[in-house]
């Protein structure tokens, strides 16, 4: 015998992503869900970011997304605000976060006092641009050291995307990036999405992506 | 030992980090088709999933099947084999209107060249028909 059915086997994970999204919006918190392969500068960029918001008085507060190890979120202690782990399995479990994840991070954060929500993926250009977790905008890392291929071979996060952070432009004096290469990629994958180049290190661009970020909050 | 000048278990490393993203999708069609089941249907009457995968969604079929019956044991149906049908990837330009196919994921209008490309088709994973045995 025949069933016929139309399931989408993401339901019960968006379904989550959705009360996530409810409770967002119910207490006026702006989330942004911050991809890119590992190393490519995600945790230096909160550093950086946070407390720039701080300066104008926005509450922020981080949800730490990592296979295992509280590295990151010790590294974030310092800017005095919430941060929550959320780690997969002590020896390798999903290489992305998941909405489930983020409902039960939320769970251990005040929301009335948070204007700005960052969610730190797991580093992977692949597996968290699948997952809808309930945020307001998608974020990509992509550090110049990687190449200018990246875009064309993981095309669903670039795609994904509202914005990409090209980081680490500090380093392009030693590279041999060729930039104009890099963006005509981006552009062959994601016409509307939005880029801004920005060295935590030196501060470039940095002003950019904070007013993107309140320009984002407003709409 | 080494393969292709990579120690095996780094290759094994490699593949056990790929295949998570499929182990999460094959645990969770498992999960729909107990769902999905009319009552009187029992698990291990099933005989297959149909299931179709944009091919925007970056999954890799070999894995998922593999994942798949992996772990369809466990979740009480031995006997259930998945087939994958891949929906290509269909896009309308917002500059010209006109709708292409995608061979490779680049978004730029064959027609007029624009970037404004919309997503008709080829992202999403949904089960459309399951075959269990008859009594």
């Amino acid at each position: 015998m025949e069933i016929n059915v139309v399931r989408d086997v993401l339901e019960e994970s968006n379904a989550r992503a959705q009360e996530n999204r409810k409770l967002f919006d119910q207490h006026g918190i702006f989330a942004v869900n911050i991809m890119s392969s590992p190393g490519s500068g995600k945790t230096t960029l909160l550093q950086k970011t946070i407390p720039l918001l701080q300066e104008r008085r926005l509450s922020c507060a981080v949800i730490e997304g990592d296979i295992t190890s509280t590295l990151d979120s010790e590294r974030l202690k310092p800017l005095g605000i919430p941060v929550v782990q959320a780690n997969t399995e002590p020896f390798g479990g999903d290489c992305h976060v998941g909405s489930h994840m983020v409902q039960g991070a939320l769970k251990y954060l005040d929301l009335e006092k948070i204007s700005i929500l960052f969610i730190e993926n797991i580093g992977n250009l692949v597996c968290p641009a699948e997952f809808y977790l309930g945020e307001d905008r998608k974020v990509v890392v992509l550090s110049l050291t990687e190449g200018e291929d990246k875009p064309v071979k993981y095309p669903l996060m670039f795609r994904e995307c509202h914005l990409c952070l090209l980081s680490k432009m500090d380093l392009a004096p030693h590279l041999e990036v060729d930039q104009s290469l890099l963006n005509e990629n981006l552009r062959k994958i994601n016409g509307q999405l939005e880029i801004i180049p920005i060295s935590s290190k030196t501060g470039d661009g940095l002003s950019l992506w904070i007013d993107w970020l309140l320009k984002q909050r407003k709409k | 030992m080494k393969v292709s000048d990579k120690p095996v278990w780094h290759l094994l490393f490699q593949r056990y980090c790929l295949l998570m993203h499929e182990l999460y999708i094959a645990e969770s069609i498992l999960n729909s088709v107990l769902d999905l089941l009319p009552a009187g249907i029992t698990p291990e009457r099933v005989t297959k999933v149909h299931l179709s995968v944009g091919q925007l969604d970056a999954v890799v079929s070999e894995s998922l099947i593999f994942l798949f019956d992996a772990i369809k044991g466990t979740k009480g149906l031995p006997h259930a084999q998945l087939a994958i049908e891949t929906i290509a990837v269909l896009c309308q330009c917002k500059t010209c209107a006109h709708q292409f196919n995608l061979d490779l994921p680049i978004f730029i209008c064959p027609q007029c060249n624009g970037s404004d490309v919309i997503l008709l088709q080829g992202r999403g994973i949904s089960i459309y028909r399951i075959e269990a045995k008859d009594d």
